[in-house]
């Protein structure tokens, strides 16, 4: 094969995968910023909250974490469209299923980080006289965030890249423009090559930072 | 109402309802005191202290400082214990794993309390806490994080924590035994600071030179009881039950100490 003829085939597209990679992170950003607030509501309350609310808590993030991704979506685009009577879309379906995954995945970071704050802090919290408006905030949480964000980050990583399933309910992402050139083409080495090198490059330069942070920043603060 | 500083009466706590740690704990403890609470392992010197602050849930009994009632057993409410946080409030405590929060220096380690629990005004909070800090000599190390400082210092930091919320008592739960041996003096030496400011103190500590120099009172607990209760002098010289002669004979590997 003719690697200036491939890359020049692959430039003629580049306008379409480039739309496609936009489309990936605008729902990987959005599955990301929704599940990161459910995961760690759902966290506090499998640690601290009602027994009810914990069996809800622990239900959701089992179901969504012991089942594909992929069924997660499909139910949400025609089962509870079909249940509820009201079409809900392939956008919203998308979002809802990537938060929802996203939530039950980063939960669990939350959880383990929020184990490892330990209850010497909250004695010192109580000691201090912190009430919960100020202890959550100011030591609870970022102490959390700060714990959980290398395997949060992974987390995203993930997600980043099962989002490529959301090209099966049509949305127009990485995967799903890759695979139309593809299909009209008739040219699916170079460009599914291509399209999972971006995947790859992306996702190898968030584990980077990882592995960074990790060294670095909390090596320093000694976490 | 009662005219004693801290009063604790009738106070029992277990866990989980078999295993007695404190079995009705009663004493009474003037402003300005320094008690020094030791004992065997296990014998609940630390869980007192953690009563006293009110981190631990108890069976029964009360807590009063200054008259008020601030701690009281609730048998209406399985899981905790009547709390008065406003007369809690000036109760400090120091433990011995310092506790420092890590993500914050330890200027914000100082003023985040003052700030965000009580109010106080970032300039004039942290106005308090530099002079204090002066006064420790850790003014240098304001902007560092507690994973950068040595032991004697972090614990220094966490006195100085409790200390700017102006407590009427302090509570010092075995602050120098997570320490190496060279860095337990610099903490001593505020402790002994404190004492000489008449800041009433309780203290566990399994230091009994550092316990008799600093004390105005010893209690000796064993098995969630007193045992006894009385001046460093006595207790370290002739105390009158067996069971303290025996232990402190352990602890010392002499009969007394002068």
């Amino acid at each position: 094969m003719n690697i200036s003829a491939a890359l020049g085939f692959l430039w003629e597209y580049r306008q379409a995968l480039l739309i496609g990679l936009g489309n990936t992170l605008y729902f990987t950003a959005l599955g990301l910023l929704v599940g990161l607030v459910i995961g760690f509501v759902v966290s506090v309350v499998r640690t601290a909250g009602h027994p009810l609310l914990k069996l809800v808590a622990t239900g959701y993030v089992e179901v969504f974490r012991g089942t594909p991704m992929l069924i997660q979506l499909f139910w949400f685009f025609f089962c509870l469209p079909a249940l509820l009577g009201v079409e809900l879309g392939n956008v919203f379906s998308t979002i809802l299923t990537l938060s929802l995954y996203m939530g039950a995945i980063s939960s669990e970071s939350f959880r383990a980080a929020l184990k490892a704050i330990g209850t010497e802090q909250r004695d010192a919290c109580i000691a201090l006289g912190l009430p919960g408006r100020v202890s959550v905030p100011y030591v609870i949480l970022p102490q959390t965030v700060m714990r959980a964000v290398p395997t949060l980050l992974s987390n995203c990583v993930t997600l980043f890249k099962e989002s490529a399933l959301v090209s099966t309910v049509g949305m127009a992402d990485l995967m799903y423009q890759g695979q139309m050139i593809a299909d009209s083409t008739a040219r699916p080495i170079e460009i599914l090559t291509a399209t999972a090198l971006i995947y790859f490059i992306i996702a190898f330069a968030t584990t980077r930072i990882v592995t960074f942070y990790e060294q670095g920043y909390l090596a320093r603060m000694r976490l | 109402m009662s005219s004693s500083f801290l009063n604790v009466q009738g106070l029992r706590k277990t866990f989980g309802g078999h295993l007695v740690v404190l079995d009705d704990i009663n004493f009474e403890m003037q402003a300005g005191e320094r008690v020094v609470v030791i004992g065997p392992s296990g014998s609940g010197k630390s869980t007192l202290l953690r009563c006293v602050m009110g981190l631990e849930k108890i069976d029964s009994g009360r807590i009063e400082l200054e008259g008020t009632p601030y701690i009281e057993a609730n048998a209406n409410r399985r899981k905790d214990n009547f709390v008065d946080i406003a007369v809690r409030n000036k109760v400090g405590m120091v433990f011995q794993h310092y506790t420092l929060f890590p993500h914050l220096t330890v200027l914000g380690n100082l003023i985040l309390a003052p700030m965000r629990a009580r109010g106080e005004a970032r300039a004039s909070a942290t106005d308090r806490a530099m002079q204090l800090l002066r006064r420790l000599g850790l003014e240098a190390k304001a902007g560092a994080f507690p994973g950068m400082l040595s032991g004697g210092q972090k614990q220094r930091v966490a006195i100085a924590r409790a200390l700017l919320l102006d407590p009427k008592i302090m509570l010092f739960d075995e602050v120098t035994s997570a320490l190496d041996p060279e860095l337990v003096t610099e903490v001593e030496g505020v402790m002994l600071e404190l004492a000489e400011q008449k800041m009433s103190m309780m203290i566990v500590t399994h230091d009994m030179w550092f316990a008799k120099r600093i004390a105005t009172r010893v209690i000796f607990s064993a098995n969630g009881r007193i045992v006894e209760d009385c001046p460093p002098a006595k207790m370290f010289s002739s105390p009158s039950e067996p069971r303290t002669a025996d232990f402190l004979k352990k602890v010392l590997h002499v009969e007394t100490i002068s």
